[in-house]
């Protein structure tokens, strides 16, 4: 076999879904880097876009959109956050330019934070800090683990919380801010 | 300007020449407060459950209005799409709280990623279903491994009845089950269960009794047989 049938097998076996969580994790983290795969990717949804289209509809629970729209405005407290959900509310040009600068103010504090906490001593607080606080965050996850639930789990799903949580600190740390934020969310629900 | 009361149960999507979507009937008009733009909301997607007439144009036009930052927009995306969207969230998670989590995620990431969205790489279907897929796909891989139930209707050939479905995507459709067919039954099979419930090869291991090195030579040949048969 080949390596660019690997690479194609590879990926359709990802949009297939077939993939255990070690393995689709590995697909995630190599197709950020790896031009080939991505494209076969992409590829191979279109091939099988049809399936999804041809999927019976369920209505989702009343409700499910006032959730949506809650959750994109849950941390309003943060100036960022407060501008996005402004352009939501009221989708005016001013407010949509408040929340493209409001956004790039937040990346750079986001950024000075995490340059802060890379030089900052060991004893030093890291929950301060609204914007994104990437270490703070890490921390936080590992702080609250609920340790007799993960002993109870399989060692591959630990491995995979694990990586997620480095995911999600990696994601934070490159300034991928919605990525870190869905990570860390979903780390916060996970539930076995 | 009809109130969402006045609405005959018609909600049509016109894309105005030049710019911009407007959603007549329900979203226009003075601005409505949460609760009940909520229940406007899902007294559309009961509608579109009817059938909105939504084109590919409109969710083009709609997906680019939420890049922009309109919640009008964004509440014509859910209503056209959440139908279709939760039916492929609920089927790989089987669980309906856990299909209901996703599906908000899902929601939250097209707010936040519609401008990555490319009309010329993928219709916005497509774009859409893949976000909610690989959402669900990922979620499936972190729960304790549920059992899967029986799924005959994954195996049939279901009809398409979706009135917006347009001439090329049937015959897309079309090529594809031919495809399909031509793996023979067994393998045919195993393909749909694991597109469609997000099944791993242990999965279908475990369903089959047959060895995981088994499944994964059967699942490869079989999709590099349809890669061949595909053409494309």
């Amino acid at each position: 076999m080949t390596e660019e049938d690997d690479i194609d097998g590879l990926a359709a076996e990802y949009v297939l879904g077939s993939l255990d969580a070690e393995e689709r994790a590995a697909v995630d983290a190599r197709r950020r880097s790896d031009a080939a795969l991505a494209a076969a990717i992409e590829t191979w949804e279109r091939r099988f876009a049809p399936l999804s289209e041809q999927t019976p509809g369920t209505a989702p629970p009343p409700g499910l959109f006032e959730a949506v729209l809650s959750r994109i405005s849950q941390r309003t407290h943060e100036p960022h956050r407060a501008a996005e959900v402004a352009a939501l509310r009221s989708h005016s040009g001013r407010a949509r330019r408040i929340a493209v600068a409001a956004t790039a103010l937040a990346a750079c504090v986001a950024a000075a934070v995490a340059v802060w906490l890379a030089h900052a001593p060991s004893h030093a607080p890291t929950t301060q800090l609204a914007a994104m606080d990437c270490g703070g965050l890490y921390k936080d996850f590992w702080r609250k683990l609920d340790r007799d639930k993960y002993a109870k789990i399989s060692a591959e799903q630990l491995a995979g919380v694990s990586r997620m949580a480095l995911r999600a600190y990696d994601a934070c740390q490159a300034g991928d801010e919605p990525d870190a934020d869905a990570l860390f969310g979903r780390l916060r629900r996970m539930r076995f | 300007m009809p109130s969402p009361e006045d609405n005959d149960g018609q909600c049509s999507l016109v894309a105005a020449p030049g710019a911009g979507i407007e959603l007549r009937s329900f979203v226009d008009g003075p601005r409505l407060e949460r609760s009940s733009e909520a229940a406007a909301v899902s007294r559309h997607a009961r509608r579109e459950s009817r059938g909105v007439p939504t084109s590919r144009q409109d969710l083009v036009a709609a997906l680019q209005g939420v890049a922009r930052g309109e919640r009008q927009a964004f509440e014509l995306v859910y209503a056209a799409t959440s139908l279709k969207l939760y039916g492929i969230v609920v089927r790989i998670l089987g669980r309906r709280e856990l299909a209901d989590e996703v599906l908000q995620e899902v929601y939250v990431r097209i707010w936040r990623r519609a401008g990555d969205f490319d009309p010329s790489a993928a219709s916005p279907i497509t774009w859409l279903a893949t976000i909610a897929r690989n959402l669900a796909l990922d979620e499936a891989r972190r729960k304790t491994a549920a059992s899967i139930e029986d799924h005959p209707e994954a195996l049939q050939h279901p009809s398409s009845d979706d009135p917006s479905a347009d001439h090329e995507r049937n015959e897309d459709l079309r090529r594809l089950h031919a495809c399909l067919d031509g793996l023979g039954q067994e393998r045919r099979e195993i393909v749909l269960l694991a597109y469609h419930y997000g099944m791993t090869r242990e999965d279908i291991s475990n369903r089959f009794g047959r060895p995981v090195a088994t499944v994964k030579t059967w699942l490869r040949r079989s999709l590099a047989q349809l890669k061949d048969c595909l053409g494309q």
